[in-house]
């Protein structure tokens, strides 16, 4: 069943969606688009559940937009989280000294929904899972991540991606001296983007058509055993075989139009 | 008589050359003080990049208040006003200001010691005496902050220097200690399974720094215990809720039991 596309949504109808542990309700008067979510204890095995006339539970919370645009439809599109993911493998990851390894995890979606002009206006965005919070650092700096017990595969094949989910590819360089010991992977989320395959004939991995993948990452570790992280670039020929389906979140704004009216701005409100 | 009073008062200011002349004083004054603001914006700018906001906030101000003076000063002296007379009587003024005005430059004085420490920032969450607020400005004399229960209060500078300042929302990540007592016929390994399953259900909880278990020691009640959880410190109230409820639920469920206190009463 597709759960990503453009849906309509009939007047005054309750639709849901279920994917993974996220059950979203979704119910639109004439301008005004109505949704509520909730999380099940354990996510949904089977396929994902789209349905209409769905009875949302008693006292659950509902949030409200109104929209400029009659325009009936929905957008649901995939996004990777907010936040680093902190994968956390059954046993630690033991890489000898210069090894390299490439590994597959897969990763939760967020859904987001689209509605009103042009399909353009946010209405959520919901973690398919409900993730848990962790810090990566110390308790005087440091980032809050997701974190995820996850089984790591050594081969895309070895990894189950069920629909609300991604599948992403670490590459691991240990070049330095000694063994390096992984306890914890932290995957910058917010910075990477998703693809969905569009020529698997073209791609050197077994990767389903259907499955969303994510942006590689490489990590190595230095001479000094110094850790480096860094996206994979997107080459000539990846985006002959992969089409982007969600932009990084975070983006950087460094450009001199940018930066004049930001101080612009500052020097006003001074 | 007062028609020809008021043509006398008013006539020569509203001569052309008396008009052009403060015409162009009005210009030079509004110039200058936009010159101060850029150059107030452009140290204040560094000096946020170099130490902190709270500098910048009191540097900016230090750079109008006396860059004001300067201003007046100029237009003063543009206006033909003796400035060696006025600055003599400045002298004599600040003497006496100074001497009563024991309790402000002290205030000044702490306000630069605080700042030099850096014990909390614009937005930080702070505990003085009875009062918890937001710190809403760090200025020369005071700060002032906003309780939880939306009061404004100004607190002088030495004050905060005698007093023991709690800054609340230093970190990002902060530990709620939750104590109760069980009775003394608990498993004490099934209630720490038990407890950590309920922070672990609890997605704000985090998982990384663990939750701290502690049995604190045997009490005229039962087995007195500490549950220490750690959350994002804007997460403080969703966290504290949901971890008691949590706790009672479970409680309830496994048949665990808080031994209630019992006030007798007095014969």
């Amino acid at each position: 069943m597709q759960v990503w596309g453009t849906f309509p949504i009939e007047n005054r109808t309750t639709y849901l969606w279920r994917v993974g542990s996220l059950a979203l309700w979704l119910f639109r008067d004439e301008r005004q688009w109505y949704w509520a979510s909730d999380y099940a204890e354990q996510p949904a095995v089977d396929d994902p559940v789209i349905a209409r006339q769905a009875i949302p539970p008693e006292g659950i919370s509902w949030q409200r937009l109104i929209t400029q645009s009659l325009s009936p439809e929905v957008v649901v599109a995939p996004l990777l989280p907010d936040r680093p993911v902190v994968v956390v493998p059954s046993e630690p990851l033991s890489i000898a000294a210069h090894t390299e390894v490439w590994l597959y995890v897969s990763l939760p979606l967020w859904l987001q929904l689209r509605g009103g002009e042009r399909l353009s206006e946010k209405l959520g965005e919901f973690g398919v899972a409900a993730l848990s919070n962790t810090w990566l650092g110390d308790t005087f700096s440091g980032r809050m991540c997701y974190t995820l017990q996850a089984r790591i595969g050594y081969e895309p094949s070895a990894v189950t991606v069920q629909l609300g989910e991604a599948l992403c590819c670490l590459h691991i360089a240990n070049l330095s001296e000694v063994t390096a010991i992984l306890d914890k992977l932290a995957i910058p989320c917010d910075i990477m983007a998703l693809y969905r395959c569009t020529d698997p004939d073209a791609t050197a991995d077994s990767i389903p058509a259907d499955v969303l993948t994510t942006s590689g990452i490489e990590l190595s570790f230095g001479r000094a055993n110094e850790l480096q992280v860094r996206l994979q670039p997107e080459t000539a020929a990846m985006r002959a075989a992969w089409a982007r389906v969600s932009d990084p979140r975070v983006r950087a704004q460094d450009s001199v139009w940018h930066k004049s009216i930001s101080l612009l701005k500052k020097i006003g409100e001074y | 008589m007062t028609e020809i009073g008021l043509r006398e008062l008013v006539g020569p200011l509203l001569q052309p050359g008396v008009m052009l002349r403060a015409g162009q004083l009005a210009l030079l004054a509004v110039a200058l003080f936009a010159a101060l603001k850029i150059i107030a914006f452009i140290i204040g700018r560094l000096v946020e990049r170099r130490f902190s906001r709270q500098s910048m906030m009191i540097t900016r101000k230090l750079v109008t208040y006396l860059g004001s003076v300067v201003i007046l000063l100029i237009v003063l002296a543009q206006m033909g006003v003796t400035l060696t007379g006025l600055l003599g009587a400045f002298g004599i003024a600040g003497v006496a200001i100074g001497f009563a005005a024991q309790t402000s430059v002290s205030n000044i004085i702490s306000g630069v010691f605080l700042i030099s420490e850096k014990s909390f920032e614009h937005g930080d969450l702070v505990r003085v005496g009875d009062y918890t607020g937001i710190v809403l400005s760090i200025d020369l004399l005071s700060i002032k902050i906003r309780t939880l229960d939306n009061q404004f209060i100004r607190i002088p500078n030495e004050t905060l220097i005698k007093s023991e300042v709690t800054t609340i929302t230093r970190f990002p990540i902060r530990r709620m200690n939750v104590e109760f007592t069980v009775s003394y016929n608990t498993d004490l390994s099934a209630l720490r399974q038990a407890l950590l399953e309920v922070v672990r259900a609890i997605p704000r909880c985090l998982d990384d720094p663990e939750p701290l278990y502690l049995i604190k020691g045997f009490g005229p009640r039962g087995v007195d215990i500490l549950l220490g959880v750690w959350f994002a410190k804007e997460d403080f109230v969703a966290v504290k809720n949901s971890v008691h409820e949590g706790i009672k639920a479970r409680f309830e469920r496994d048949g665990v039991e808080i031994p209630a206190i019992t006030v007798l009463p007095l014969s």
